[in-house]
């Protein structure tokens, strides 16, 4: 039995609408327009343990809905779903004693106190014994490089530090599953891929189930072996990194600088061909034509002075799918 | 009841840090007693008719809210829950194994007992060293002055209840910010914060002594001045035990009602 499970969920939530200005907002007192936004439409998945999954989609797709939802923050509207077994929202107060929760735009830490008073209060609250709490602070503030920051108050942390001690608090009860929403949001390179090699590495010691919403394509591509994609509250696509570009990205791209100048240029298999100046930008299906008679091609065509073959850069590939399936926002 | 200590001690330690804050409180705190007493003082002198109070009855009274005004609901309000509230925030709170009522609960006792605690003792200095009709001169027996003290304590858990009351306004979008707000204020003003109830007109007196909020500090501080017997204890400790318990009923219904249907917009 998978360990996350959910079936055909649905929430939705009434917008109100007001009309702008004073007369807007008289009138809005009495009068008013309500929409319906379903944030989640008949969604259904599960997770195995140990998976890492990533849970991707545009602003507003329903990713963080859906999260919450699993760790029994939101009640669905409609439809089933199972967490270790536990239906989330029903069982509240014994489902999040096992997860971990951490949401990249909010903070649990206590704003005014020392990081570490912060910590001995959610040991405290996840009757945590002692012993493991001191293991797991050591370890994880080793893992982390965030034993410095335990006497500094909250408020005086670095967004990246905080972010740090928000891992930490989030994981200091041994949670089997981790829910991460946007965790890496705003963070600065070295402190992502710090953060990065921390979950990867927790994923194979303790074999913590990981759900990850982002918007930064390198963490999913550095993290999951999955990915999901949700648009307008709909499971679009669910499966691996190759199976998504297979299917949204399929071609490859030579950037290549020509050796004379060239007005125009004809190949064979191509699907675009862009010059500008001497540089030249060519994409081709390399299950149609293998980049080795691309290039062949093409060298034959004129002469190079340098060349490279490149896959889609990701976040091309999330833009193509969301703009294919009608999901700009 | 470890984790609920836990959040109790760390709320205490948070409002220990600002220094600014506590002598603003203090300060404050000094300011409206005096311009209460002189108001009070005028009245007495220059006003017609009876009170049920004596001037040095009204005085005391004023001194002695000033020093309990923060076990009020609503007073240096524990802006955290209600930011939390409108901001989201109130997600982490849910990712606890804590019931939701008795974490907001517990942050909010420390909330009102934390700053009473540590201004006590320069305001009650204030109070002795005011020479003169404005100071706090107290004649009352010692075992009033007890039962005034055991009603102010069993009255904050009640002011608790009240706050808790006003999360779940909060929560609910069709209430919302500005109703809770009002709510805590006529509250206050019910509690004898304006004006001791005693000196309300006669006609308001029945109703003024059976509504809940006269059991915050009007009734507790009505034995410490002297103007209530001692016989009315179980009275008022009956009156703050049921309006106590509806209102914990009310506040959990409402907020458990409010989960079902929570939205968390905006990530």
């Amino acid at each position: 039995m998978s360990q996350i499970e959910l079936e055909q969920v649905c929430k939705s939530f009434t917008l109100r609408k007001r009309q702008k200005g004073w007369l807007g907002a008289v009138r809005g007192a009495f009068t008013r327009d309500t929409q319906t936004i379903r944030a989640v439409d008949n969604v259904s998945f599960t997770v195995d343990e140990g998976e890492l999954v990533g849970y991707i989609g545009p602003n507003g797709a329903g990713k963080s809905t859906t999260i919450k939802m699993m760790s029994g923050i939101l009640t669905p509207d409609s439809g089933r779903v199972s967490v270790m077994g536990r239906v989330p929202w029903r069982e509240r107060v014994r489902h999040v004693a096992s997860i971990g929760v951490v949401f990249g735009q909010r903070s649990q830490l206590w704003w005014d106190t020392p990081v570490i008073d912060s910590f001995e209060l959610l040991r405290d609250i996840y009757r945590v014994s002692p012993t493991d709490y001191r293991r797991r602070l050591d370890d994880l503030t080793a893992l982390l490089d965030a034993t410095s920051l335990l006497n500094t108050p909250v408020r005086q942390l670095s967004l990246g530090q905080r972010m740090k001690c928000e891992f930490i608090g989030a994981l200091l009860h041994g949670p089997r599953i981790l829910f991460l929403d946007e965790p890496t949001i705003g963070l600065d390179a070295v402190t992502k891929l710090a953060l990065r090699d921390f979950l990867i590495d927790l994923n194979r010691r303790e074999d913590v189930t990981m759900l990850l919403t982002t918007h930064d394509m390198d963490d999913v591509e550095a993290l999951c072996r999955r990915v999901m994609v949700i648009g307008k509250g709909r499971l679009l696509f669910s499966g691996g990194m190759d199976a998504l570009r297979a299917r949204y990205a399929p071609h490859r791209i030579i950037r290549a600088r020509l050796a004379e100048d060239r007005a125009q240029l004809d190949l064979i298999g191509a699907q675009s061909v862009t010059l500008n100046g001497r540089d030249a930008l060519i994409t081709f299906l390399p299950e149609k034509t293998p980049a080795e008679q691309m290039i062949a091609r093409l060298a034959a065509a004129c002469p190079l002075a340098d060349l490279t073959v490149e896959a889609p850069d990701i976040d091309h590939l999330v833009a193509e799918m969301y703009a294919r399936m009608g999901m700009t926002t | 009841m470890k984790a609920y200590i836990a959040l109790f001690r760390q709320q205490f330690l948070s409002r220990l840090q600002y220094r600014a804050a506590f002598w603003s409180q203090v300060v404050t705190s000094i300011f409206w007693a005096y311009v209460h007493t002189a108001i009070i003082a005028m009245f007495y002198r220059f006003g017609s008719g009876t009170a049920s109070l004596t001037l040095r009855q009204a005085i005391a009274f004023i001194w002695l809210k000033e020093i309990a005004f923060t076990l009020l609901p609503g007073i240096g309000m524990n802006m955290d829950v209600w930011s939390r509230i409108c901001k989201g925030e109130v997600a982490y709170d849910l990712v606890r194994p804590l019931d939701l009522y008795g974490h907001w609960y517990f942050s909010e006792l420390s909330a009102r007992i934390a700053p009473f605690i540590t201004a006590f003792a320069p305001l009650l200095l204030a109070a002795l060293i005011t020479p003169g009709e404005l100071g706090l001169r107290l004649t009352t027996a010692p075992l009033s002055f007890l039962a005034g003290l055991f009603t102010l304590t069993t009255g904050v858990l009640f002011s608790c209840a009240v706050t808790c009351l006003s999360y779940a306004m909060c929560m609910d979008v069709r209430v919302g910010h500005a109703p809770a707000n009002m709510f805590l204020l006529v509250v206050q003003v019910l509690a004898g914060s304006i004006l001791p109830l005693q000196l309300w007109p006669d006609s308001m007196q029945r109703f003024l002594a059976m509504q809940p909020f006269a059991g915050l500090m009007d009734l507790p501080l009505r034995f410490m001045v002297g103007s209530a017997a001692l016989s009315e204890l179980p009275r008022v400790l009956m009156t703050q035990a049921v309006w106590g318990a509806l209102i914990v009923l009310l506040g959990r219904f409402w907020i458990g009602r409010n989960l079902k249907r929570l939205i968390v917009q905006g990530g």
